[in-house]
This record gives C-alpha cells, structure tokens and sequence, in this order.
C-alpha cells in the first residue's frame, strides 16, 4: 500500500486527503524504541522518486499528504532538488494543502522559505514534526527520541512566523509508562504545544517488528494502549485552540490500540467524527472499560 | 514512625502518622488518581509531576523513573543512573528494577529512608536482592509488594508489611495472620509457581539475609513437607553449631534422635544413658554425645533443651539430610585431636560418619535397642573409658551451654542444681541462673560475650529502641540476652528484635524484660 485517501478537515472544511509513502532510503536517525520503519525501506532512494510522487496525483484531492518514512527535509533520503521538485508538482496540482513529515533538526529555515517561496500561494504547505512528548525526560528516556522539546519549538516557532503549518504528533503510551502516566502526558504535551502548533495529531503506539517495544512486548511487559485511552485524550484536548484529531493504526490488532475486540469499530465511528470538527464529548459503554479503569489504578 | 510487636519473619506491629495509627501488616488501595492506606491517602506513584494530576495527599510518593526488566542494558543503565540521581525519594518511594543487579544495587544504595518501599513481583531474585537490602537499611520503612494472593503469605512472612487490596489479597493476608507458622507459608507456597519460587529463593538463596528476622522457636515445631527441611532456623542452628560449639573432648557417641523431646526423656536415650553410665561410672560428662537428626542435622546433648521439633519419619534419609549432619559432625569432630568415634546409629543414618577423619567404631547390629547392639556399645564404651578423664566438675553440659548461648562460662567454680521442673543453678546459696529456654542468667555478676544489650540508665520496664546504646549482632528474635549497664548485668529479657535492629529501629521494645537483678 503505497497511498490511500481519507476525508478529513482540510483547513478547516471537510476535504479529501491523499497519503503517499514514498519508498526513500528512510530516516537517518532509526534509533526511537517504538519504530522500525526503517527496516521496510530500500537501502537508496530510487531514482525516480519524483516520478513515483508524480503518478499518484489524481483530479479531486484537497490535500496530499507525503510520508517518506524518515524525514522529507533530509537531503540523504531526497536531494534538495528532488524536494523542490516534489513541492513544485504538489503545488501545481490542484489540491490546497501538502504536509511533509521531518525531525526538527533537519529543518534548515533558508530551505523553508524558498520551499514557500515556490508554492507562491497556490497551496498550504504543512509540517509534521514527531514530537510524541513534551516532556524532555519522555523524550530522553521512554523514547530516545534525539532531540529536545525545545528544538520543537524553536523549529515550530519559525514555521509558523512563516506561514508554514506545523502539525504535532504526539504519542500515546510510549514504553516505561502506565496507561495512566501516558495519558496524562498526552493531555499535558497537547497543552504544551498549544501556542506552536495548528494541528495535534495523537498517535498510539502499535507494535512494530524489532523494535525496543517489541521486545518488551513479547515478554508481556507491554502492552498497546487501550482505545478507551485515546477517547480520553481527545475528550480532554477538546477544547485545545489547535485542531485534535487521531487516525490510530492497527486498531483492534494484538499489536495496536485496543480494548476487547468487539467495541473498537464503534469508538472508531466516533472518533471519525471528533477528526472531522465535532467536539462533543466521546462516551460508549462496553464490558472492557471495567477492565481499563483498573489498569488506569495500576502503579507498576 | 512505625513500631513492632513481633517479629518472625513476618512482622506484626503498627504505623503511626498525624494521630492515624495503622496495623501492620495491613493493604493498601489503588485508585486512579491516589493510593488510599487505611485512611491516609498517598498521592498516586507517577515516573513524572504531571500537570494535571493533583497530586496532593498524606504522603507524597517517588517520581522515579519507571522500568522493567526484559530492556537492553545500555536502555536500562541510562534510566537507573538517572533514578540513582535523583536519591531523594518522598514518603513513598517506587523501587523499580532492571534486573540488572549491579544497576538496581546502586539505584538502591542510592535511596534514603523512606515511610514506604513499593516493590513489584516481577523476578523472584530482583525482588529478594532489593527487598533485603532496603530492609536491612532501613527497617524502619514499610514495604509494599504489587503481588496477587498466592505470593501474600510467604511474603507476608518474607517480612513485607503491605499488600495490594484486593479481596483475594485481604483474605489471603488474614489467613495468614492466623496461622503465622512456616508450614502454613510452605503449604499454601504450594498452589502456584510463583509462590513457590519465591519460597525457594527465600529458603535456599536468601535464607542469610533472612534468618535474622526470624524468631528462635518458641513451642514444638511440624516440620511436615520437604521444604521446611530449609527452613532458616534449622540453618542458623546448623552455622551455630558450627560456629560456636565446642565439645572439648576428643571421644564421641553419635546417637540417633528419638520423638520425645528432650531426647534425654525418651525411653531409647533412658537406656542408652543407664548403659553410658553403668560403664563409664565418673567419667560419664567425658564423652561428648552427639544426636544424629533431621532436619537439625547434630544435636549435641548438652544443647537438646533448646529445640523441640517433629518431623515426618520414615527410616529413609535424602542425600541432603546426610549431607547436614555430616557436615555438622566432620566440624565437630575435627576440633579434636586423634578422635574415637562410636557411631551407635542404624544402619539407614551410617553415611553420615563416611567422609570423618576419625578412628570409628560401629555399634550397632541391627535396631540400636537391640541386644546385641547394647552389647557392642558397652564393648565399645568399655575399650574407650581409659581413655578418659574423670572430670573435677560435673556440671560440664551446663558450662557447655553457657558457652554456646552466652559466649562464656557464666559460672562460678563451685555450683550445684537444684530445683523439680524448672531447674536453677546455685552457687554459694544464691540461684544465678534457671535453665528455662536453655539458659536463664539470674544474677548481676554473670560475665557474657555474647547475647548482651548495653544500656546507660536503670532499667524500669520493659526496654525500648531508643534506650538501646549496643547490642550483639547474634541477637535474634526470641533469645534470652542480658542486659548491662558499665559491663553489669542489670536484667534478663526476650529480644523482641535482632540485635542489629534495636540499634536501628527508632520506636517500640527491643527487649521484653524477664527478670531484673538486685
């Protein structure tokens, strides 16, 4: 699956989004305890990179979505021409918004601007940056994330000043942390991030293969978080000035978000509808949220 | 502050804080946002001071970092050092474990006093290395195990003093507190792995670290399934024994146990006794006599006063049950010069006399009551009387046992015993000492080395922590020890704690007192 499309809120108004992972050599850095996406990327960008960006574009799409597994800013996984190329298409396109992906450090603000520059306001241009905690010790020791809430803010701060959206992923149940510690954290970074970003996307951990998570996992050491947990977030952050939203994966799976099994694709329902603007508060009743509620009692 | 009324293993007593006064052992409950003890409440054990929690509470707990074990080490190095750092801990303080040892020690070493320890169950080993560490401390702190109710009573005994409060766990806890035997812990240990593997660290690999909180028995002990064979009473007996028993005679009687205790009132030892002396005559006390048992492995006869046991019996002895008593008796018998051994023993117990360097003889022929086994025992005991003395002073085995209990010969050359039942010695007209529990020091001139508590100001009641200026560290739970004041002896009493601990404890008696001198 190299794309797929979801409506979601594009500035602001119900729109058709356009994801599309493009096979890139990956994130340089490969070191955070929960990924391993590296793993599933070829040893070198291919050639034709732009190309394969290219053939996904279709009529009818409000805003692309570009994941490159690593860092769209990096110049190891995309030249510097290969980036303005790709933003240069994006921007002729048709759609009104494209969001890259990158790690603060990578982001260099001379770059930004002639990136903006190019767009020449036909389109919105979007940063996701995976900050997951706003709690320099989360990031340092459940994690290992590599940079600072601080160069977050520094980098968000720039792009916000100009005119570049930034997005914030922050991460639901890093390892190390109860259910309870990593909501709170959640709830706390959203907050924290109030004022640097637009958009705040929560991100729950699923297990991925040989991973630090993994390993935890497998000795039952760990165990994803409930989708009770991301209702709360969201039920918490539902009054935050940026737009919440969650588009969790492997909802259900052993290795993903989960409850019980059978009261995921209801909850989902309602998340899909929180995403698309509704602020009303999230509530279900199922079996399983007894059980949740005495996990959230845990201390070790 | 806490404070405690008994101690053996498990520890009964109380906790008290701002007028709140809460027995232990006793369970604490979760809640999402705090832990609730008895009526205090604990603010909620978080790795971080997260915003939007309040946080507040009768107690504030650690914000240490979490981890488990199962992480690579350089992962859980970095936490543990940083948890290390942190040091200052707050009222409750989450003890959290790698699994790395040299890790998690220096995480511990690092931690002051705290009101609780919380641990969880993860790893028996993790648990045991960190839970006898803080105990011996900080004895003075609580500690909580996150434990479901199969692993309540041996922990309960282990010494933990909270659990989590479940209805599983209450009523596993108050069973317990019934019971409070070991049996009871080795026999519920049996109804799931981990409680059992935890009683197996307890009893095989921590047994050293445990056997001080344990209580010396004070009534008949069941030693009923095979564990108790490992209890750590049998092996403090066996290190004392070794340790401090000194049979200063160089021929021995190695005699098989009997089910009356003390075995000296049995019928079996009746005769062999009567035989003893109508060869030896005076110079009966010159042959040192040895019990060969299970599980206490040697009794000596001079020491049989201070154990009274049962055991399941069936005639067939496991390889560890030798493996005891000759151990035992190989230290014992190679403290002589040239020793004769006389092994009147049936033939199942003959292994424990294969590895001693000694001139052995062989009594027994068959059951060791019978005919022709007397028979043998008179020979022997006949070919051996020259070589012995005639002691000046038939009061040997009290002597003995003042050395094995107080370090020294707490009499004077001249004494004699008097008294039905309860016995007492005498010298110059004055009782100076009853041999209840052993041995009961009755007067202010006996002279100990070990089993003493030194204190700076008169002794009125009971003794308490805080009057404690030294104690011996032999001191164990349930001995008689001395009190003295400028090398004195002031009173006699029953240690309520190791001699380690009234030194350390801060509240509560050290010493319940018996008898005071004039």
């Amino acid at each position: 699956m190299a794309s797929w499309k979801n409506y979601e809120l594009v500035s602001g108004k119900p729109g058709l989004a356009k994801s599309i992972v493009l096979p890139t050599c990956g994130c340089y850095y490969d070191s955070c305890y929960m990924c391993s996406y590296k793993r599933d990327c070829p040893p070198k960008t291919p050639q034709n990179i732009v190309s394969i960006f290219e053939s996904e574009l279709e009529d009818g799409i409000d805003k692309y979505k570009i994941f490159t597994s690593g860092s769209f800013f990096d110049s190891r996984e995309l030249s510097r021409e290969q980036q303005l190329e790709i933003i240069s298409i994006a921007s002729d396109s048709g759609a009104g918004e494209l969001t890259v992906e990158s790690r603060p450090e990578l982001i260099d603000e001379a770059f930004i601007k002639s990136c903006r520059d190019l767009l020449e306001g036909n389109m919105s241009l979007e940063v996701a940056i995976g900050l997951e905690s706003a709690n320099n010790d989360i990031l340092k020791y459940h994690i290992n994330k590599g940079f600072t809430f601080e160069k977050y803010v520094e980098k968000a701060d720039f792009l916000r000043k100009n005119d570049v959206l930034v997005k914030a992923y922050l991460l639901l149940k890093p390892p190390l942390l109860t259910e309870y510690e990593s909501i709170l954290d959640v709830v706390e970074s959203a907050h924290k991030v109030e004022e640097t970003a637009d958009t705040i996307s929560i991100n729950p951990v699923s297990v991925h293969r040989n991973s630090l998570v993994e390993q935890l996992w497998m000795r039952k050491r760990y165990r994803p978080p409930y989708l009770w947990s991301l209702v709360e977030c969201l039920n918490q952050t539902r009054d935050l000035g940026p737009y919440v939203m969650s588009h969790p994966v492997a909802v259900g799976k052993e290795r993903g978000i989960h409850n019980c099994g059978s009261c995921e694709h209801e909850l989902m329902e309602r998340i899909e509808e929180y995403n698309m603007g509704s602020r009303g508060l999230i509530d279900s009743e199922c079996e399983c949220k007894g059980e949740w509620e005495e996990e959230l009692k845990r201390i070790f | 502050m806490i404070e405690i009324f008994e101690l053996d293993g498990h520890r009964i007593g109380c906790f008290n804080m701002d007028g709140h006064e809460i027995g232990l052992p006793n369970l604490i409950k979760m809640e999402k946002d705090h832990l609730e003890l008895a009526d205090l409440i604990i603010s909620k054990p978080l790795s971080y001071p997260f915003r939007h929690i309040n946080q507040k509470g009768d107690m504030r707990a650690s914000h240490h970092i979490r981890l488990s074990r199962g992480l690579p080490i350089q992962v859980a190095r970095r936490i543990q050092s940083k948890n290390a750092a942190i040091g200052e801990g707050g009222d409750v303080t989450m003890v959290y474990l790698s699994g790395y040892k040299e890790l998690d020690d220096a995480f511990i070493d690092s931690l002051e006093e705290a009101k609780i320890f919380m641990f969880e169950y993860d790893d028996a080993r993790s648990l045991f290395d960190a839970f006898f560490r803080i105990r011996e401390k900080h004895p003075n702190s609580m500690c909580y195990c996150d434990c479901g109710p199969d692993a309540v009573p041996v922990l309960a005994y282990a010494g933990f003093d909270l659990f989590k409060d479940t209805e599983d766990n209450r009523r596993a806890l108050e069973k317990f507190l019934e019971e409070k035997t070991p049996q009871y812990v080795e026999m519920s240990a049996c109804s799931s792995l981990g409680a059992k593997t935890l009683l197996d660290h307890l009893y095989l690999n921590y047994w050293n670290e445990f056997e001080k909180y344990v209580s010396q028995p004070r009534s008949k002990e069941m030693y009923i399934s095979r564990d108790s064979f490992w209890r750590p009473v049998v092996q403090r007996w066996a290190k004392s024994v070794k340790a401090h028993y000194d049979p200063g005679r160089r021929v021995f009687l190695l005699l098989p146990c009997s089910s009356r205790k003390p075995y000296s009132d049995s019928p079996s030892h009746r005769r062999f006794i009567d035989v003893i002396r109508s060869v030896l005559g005076n110079a009966y006390p010159s042959i040192c006599q040895l019990i060969v048992t299970s599980p206490y492995g040697v009794v000596p006869r001079e020491l049989e006063t201070l154990i009274d046991y049962d055991i399941v019996v069936t005639g067939k002895w496991t390889s560890e049950e030798v493996g005891r008593s000759a151990d035992m008796l190989k230290t014992i018998v190679s403290s002589a010069e040239d020793p004769i051994v006389i092994a009147h023993l049936p033939e199942n117990e003959l292994d424990v006399i294969q590895e001693l360097e000694a001139k052995v003889l062989i009594t027994t022929d068959g059951h060791p009551l019978s005919d022709d086994s007397l028979k043998n025992l008179k020979e022997a005991l006949a070919y051996v009387k020259d070589e012995l003395d005639v002691p000046k002073d038939k009061y040997g085995d009290v002597r003995m046992l003042s050395k094995f209990l107080y370090g020294s010969d707490i009499f004077p050359e001249k004494i004699y015993i008097k008294g039905r039942g309860i016995k007492q010695v005498f010298a110059e007209g004055r009782a100076i000492a009853s041999l209840t529990k052993g041995l009961r020091p009755l007067a202010s001139d006996v002279d100990v080395t070990r089993r003493y508590v030194d204190i700076d100001f008169e002794v009125k009641g009971d003794l308490f922590c805080v009057g404690v200026k030294d104690a011996e560290d032999g001191i164990r739970p349930g001995d008689e020890v001395v009190i003295r004041r400028n090398g004195r002896s002031m009173a006699v009493g029953t240690a309520v704690l190791p001699g380690d601990m009234m030194k350390k404890m801060r509240k509560g008696k050290a010493v319940k007192i018996r008898k005071r001198f004039d």
